[in-house]
């Protein structure tokens, strides 16, 4: 228990989750406070890069076996979430087929953001964690798209413009892009590569991811305020599928043969929810879904839960079940 | 100088379904668009204010200029193509200096 404070209370104390609450404060007092769309996207653009590039350095002194495995577990991973997602959504808290589609394709898919604030909350504890993780992260950002769509049982609308729109969104979407490219330069140029970079890529990484969840601060609360007609039973799911999301990532890990922080990352990945790429792709493929539903969800109430209370007891949980 | 008579479309529409609306506008024979990124706005569908980093709740607004049967075609076809989608369509009259561009 006294782990759990100490860890809790040090996830807490961190300049970015007070960076975070700050963006909180800041909606919550109607403080014109704001970061101009633009300059999220290149923070955005910065922390998928960065992290990618450091992935990729770490996989440079690793052997690429593991990736394979690693990579093919987490399209699995991605494939299932959503199903399950949907079989709650359906069963216990009778969503529409619609509706519920659309928020389990949000589930299945993984928000980058939570991810890359797992990874500093790793190292500032010094636990390591495999490279390979950032190439899972890519690969579980899209393919819940489809199975989001198959869910709802629905073939895609008439044109073929928005067929070919969608399969770039899941195939070239600029997230994966931008980690899958940032990870393969990371991976070609490995150790001399990073000595390069390293105060643009390494050193200014915290300031900058303080910056973007100040901002996810901000936009988190003000999500949830303009949700007006936000049933109040769906607050239950959204903190309900985390833990669930984490407990397959950690069986997942195990399977894998993971060690203690990778198989946190991978809970972390599994726990979070997707609110950039998912939103715009189901407004187009599933406009009668209400995006101010699975982007309320997975914004303001999964993402926060995940950042504030999530990663400390997901990391006491992989500890305990990978030991460390 | 007298004008040729041409009319206006002007579309406001969520932001995700931009490309969609553009190739949608060329199939109906609209030879040309402007587009401003980033509109704000209210109503049915709560503020709409954008500028935030999701752009699932940004609209933005395509004006084209287009012969009278094509500014028909597409006001008379786009609820029915991009039905529940977040948008707002209306054709107005205007003069063009260089017909044969629209």
């Amino acid at each position: 228990m006294t782990d759990f404070l100490s860890l809790a209370a040090g996830n807490l104390l961190s300049p970015m989750i007070l960076a975070f609450a700050l963006g909180v404060l800041a909606a919550f007092l109607k403080s014109d406070l704001e970061i101009p769309e633009g300059a999220a996207k290149g923070l955005a653009i910065y922390l998928m890069f960065a992290i990618g590039f450091k992935g990729g350095v770490a996989m440079h002194s690793a052997s690429g076996l593991a990736l394979v495995s690693a990579v093919f577990a987490a399209l699995g991973l991605s494939l299932a979430m959503p199903v399950i997602a949907f079989a709650l959504l359906r069963g216990l808290w009778r969503q529409d087929r619609t509706n519920a589609a659309a928020i389990a394709a949000h589930y299945g898919s993984i928000s980058i953001v939570t991810f890359v604030t797992a990874t500093e909350f790793l190292r500032a504890r010094d636990i390591p964690y495999d490279g390979y993780l950032v190439a899972m992260t890519a690969v579980m950002e899209t393919p819940a798209i489809l199975v989001g769509l198959l869910l709802a049982g629905r073939q895609m609308q008439q044109g073929s413009a928005e067929r070919g729109t969608l399969i770039r969104e899941v195939l070239v979407n600029g997230s994966v892009m931008l980690l899958v490219g940032g990870f393969v330069i990371g991976w070609i140029t490995g150790d001399a590569g990073m000595a390069k970079i390293r105060p643009f890529v390494a050193d200014l990484f915290n300031g900058a991811l303080c910056l973007f969840l100040l901002d996810m601060g901000l936009v988190a609360v003000r999500q949830g305020r303009a949700a007006k007609r936000f049933p109040k039973a769906l607050i239950l799911f959204g903190l309900m599928m985390p833990p669930l999301g984490a407990a397959m990532g950690f069986a997942t890990a195990a399977l894998l043969g993971l060690g203690t922080g990778s198989a946190m990352l991978l809970a972390v990945l599994a726990a979070s929810a997707s609110y950039i790429a998912v939103p715009a792709a189901m407004r187009l493929a599933l406009p009668a879904a209400s995006p101010s539903l699975s982007v309320t969800l997975a914004l303001a109430i999964t993402f926060p839960f995940n950042v504030a209370i999530g990663l400390p007891v997901y990391l006491l949980a992989a500890q305990y079940l990978f030991g460390g | 100088m007298t004008g040729h008579p041409r009319k206006k479309i002007e579309i406001i529409v969520e932001a995700p379904l931009q490309r969609a609306v553009l190739d949608w506008l060329a199939a109906q024979g609209v030879k040309g668009w402007s587009l401003l990124p980033r509109v704000a706005g209210g109503g049915q569908h709560g503020e709409r204010s954008g500028d935030n980093v999701t752009r699932t709740f940004d609209n933005v607004m395509i004006v084209a200029i287009a012969t009278e049967p094509v500014a028909r075609a597409v006001l008379d076809g786009f609820h029915q193509r991009f039905a529940d989608a977040v948008a707002i369509v209306y054709i107005s009259d205007v003069e063009v200096a260089r017909p044969e561009r629209f």
